[in-house]
């Protein structure tokens, strides 16, 4: 027998060890490459670096995903971590983008309820925001010093460590809970975002918020926000976007007031 | 290696220790983190990170350069790599002398290499391109492992010792883990030690392990057990005072019990490098 290349040999142990757990997928050919007193001895080596693969991976996603591993169960979700291992293998040197398609993944599944790939597209977003680039926040006196006639024109940039999602169900009820629940289908619209002590928060938006919101993070002005409140008298309007803006300026999720642009 | 300077007995930092880096209550000659954990844009790693580093000198050990995969080597990875050395200024870098991904797919283990010819060249040319890329000599780490190649062609220290010759790379030697494939493949630890090139060893790695039926496994989630301690005492025996790393990644004991770990690694070291200069 030719000796194989080390591509080959690698390929083989791969083919061995990346597998579904507790099938028996070793390679013949991997095993004749291994040294052991048997065949058992030979796979319950290999079987080492298999068992390895799944549990380790296995509790990166646990981690990321505690409240659909809580709702799931721990059985149910070990399950579902078996079929997504293989679906979408880790692709990146850092095993902290492993769970980047599990709600995707969670929605093509029959069988599992549809809020919980919601909850999953939320406790991704807040992975990824806690490690989002950092920014300084502004603050309610930086708009102090802005004259009253600037106010239409002034444009706002976010924070990076920032996301916003609509999903169908209450994805921020069912964080909330530690158990099982029956909830209606609700379209929801989130904001997930980084506080400046590095905690990261969710909160429900209302429709005028989950509409005015984009319209800062795309650079529009403050007059463009205001015709969120376009319905309400002019006061009103003015007062409402104001109000906004300094939910927005507390909650930290304002990095930088500027002029027109 | 007489071109790294000796840190004195470390320990791995870790989330747990976080609140310890916060309050400055720390207290430890040396840290290594783990390098992928904070390739990331922000956020509170970077800086704990930033402040451990106010604290005490850091070294990053890199477990997914997949120094012996057949795939390319990441020119993202190693951009990373080469921006957090920019920013924390590390007094060197590491990796395992393993691989972990192939067809662009990482299994995030540090899985074994057959010692042969093709290997050697194989690995010593990647790290020779890691070394220009980055402009500074890294030290590669031999792994524990649980299978051995029938098509190896020589022992493991001698691959390790060709492999660091050839790329001119240093060596960070892991005691715990030649004790664990010790047992796991039959060769004698002190052999391996003896094979090692003294001139390379920047860095010594203690941790603890767990029995699985015959096998050993590279745990890290117990104390350092005796065996390992009688063979550190050799490592330094042989190879003089090397700055020594504590690794405890799971069941991770109280920050004072982790420095109590690499205080008697000072002691065992003070101990036996005392006898070595009074010997006759």
């Amino acid at each position: 027998m030719p000796t194989p290349s080390l591509h080959e040999v690698q390929r083989l142990f791969w083919e061995s060890v990346a597998v579904r757990p507790g099938r028996d997928s070793i390679a013949p050919a991997l095993v004749r490459l291994v040294r052991g007193a048997d065949d058992s001895d030979r796979k319950t080596r290999i079987r080492v670096y298999s068992d390895a693969y799944y549990l380790r991976l296995r509790e990166v996603l646990r981690e990321d995903f505690p409240k659909v591993t809580a709702l799931l169960g721990g059985e149910r979700f070990d399950e579902i971590v078996a079929g997504y291992l293989h679906a979408f293998p880790s692709e990146q040197p850092s095993v902290r983008h492993l769970g980047r398609a599990l709600a995707e993944f969670l929605r093509s599944c029959e069988h599992i309820p549809k809020f919980l790939a919601d909850l999953a597209e939320l406790e991704w977003a807040r992975v990824e925001v806690f490690d989002a680039p950092d920014a300084d926040c502004a603050t309610i006196d930086d708009l102090a010093t802005v004259p009253p006639d600037a106010w239409p024109a002034l444009r706002f940039s976010t924070i990076p460590a920032i996301q916003t999602l609509r999903v169908q169900y209450p994805a921020h009820q069912l964080w909330s809970k530690s158990h099982s629940l029956e909830v209606p289908a609700a379209e929801t619209c989130l904001r997930i975002w980084r506080k400046n002590d590095f905690l990261v928060l969710h909160a429900p938006m209302d429709e005028r918020e989950s509409a005015a919101l984009p319209k800062m993070i795309s650079g529009e002005t403050f007059a463009a926000i205001c015709e969120t409140y376009a319905d309400l008298p002019e006061m009103d309007a003015a007062r409402e976007a104001t109000g906004l803006l300094a939910r927005w300026l507390e909650d930290g999720i304002i990095a930088r007031i500027g002029g027109a642009a | 290696m007489s071109l790294l300077p000796h840190l004195g007995h470390g320990v791995g930092l870790r989330t747990v220790h976080y609140p310890h880096v916060l309050d400055r209550t720390a207290r430890a000659d040396w840290f290594e983190v783990i390098s992928e954990n904070f390739m990331i844009a922000g956020g509170r790693p970077l800086q704990i990170l930033e402040k451990a580093r106010e604290l005490a000198p850091i070294v990053l050990h890199g477990v997914s350069l997949n120094i012996g995969g057949t795939d390319p080597l990441r020119k993202d990875y190693l951009s990373e790599l080469e921006s957090l050395i920019r920013r924390f200024t590390p007094a060197w870098v590491s990796d395992h002398l393993c691989w972990g991904a192939i067809g662009g797919r990482f299994a995030h283990d540090l899985l074994p290499l057959p010692y042969t010819e093709e290997a050697v060249r194989h690995v010593a040319a990647r790290i020779r391109q890691v070394q220009d890329r980055l402009g500074r000599r890294i030290l590669i780490e031999n792994v524990s492992s649980y299978i051995t190649y029938s098509i190896s062609s020589m022992p493991e220290w001698v691959f390790l010792s060709a492999i660091a010759d050839e790329a001119d790379c240093g060596i960070l030697l892991d005691v715990n883990n030649i004790y664990v494939s010790a047992v796991n493949h039959g060769f004698s630890p002190l052999e391996y030690l003896s094979g090692v090139p003294a001139e390379r060893v920047g860095q010594i790695h203690l941790a603890g392990h767990s029995s699985q039926g015959d096998l050993l496994i590279d745990t890290h989630d117990h104390p350092v057990p005796t065996p390992v301690w009688r063979l550190y005492r050799e490592a330094v025996r042989r190879f003089g005072a090397v700055s020594t790393l504590v690794e405890w990644d799971d069941q991770i004991p109280s920050f004072d019990e982790l420095i109590a770990e690499a205080n008697r690694a000072r002691e065992i070291e003070s101990e036996v490098l005392c006898a070595n200069s009074v010997s006759p």
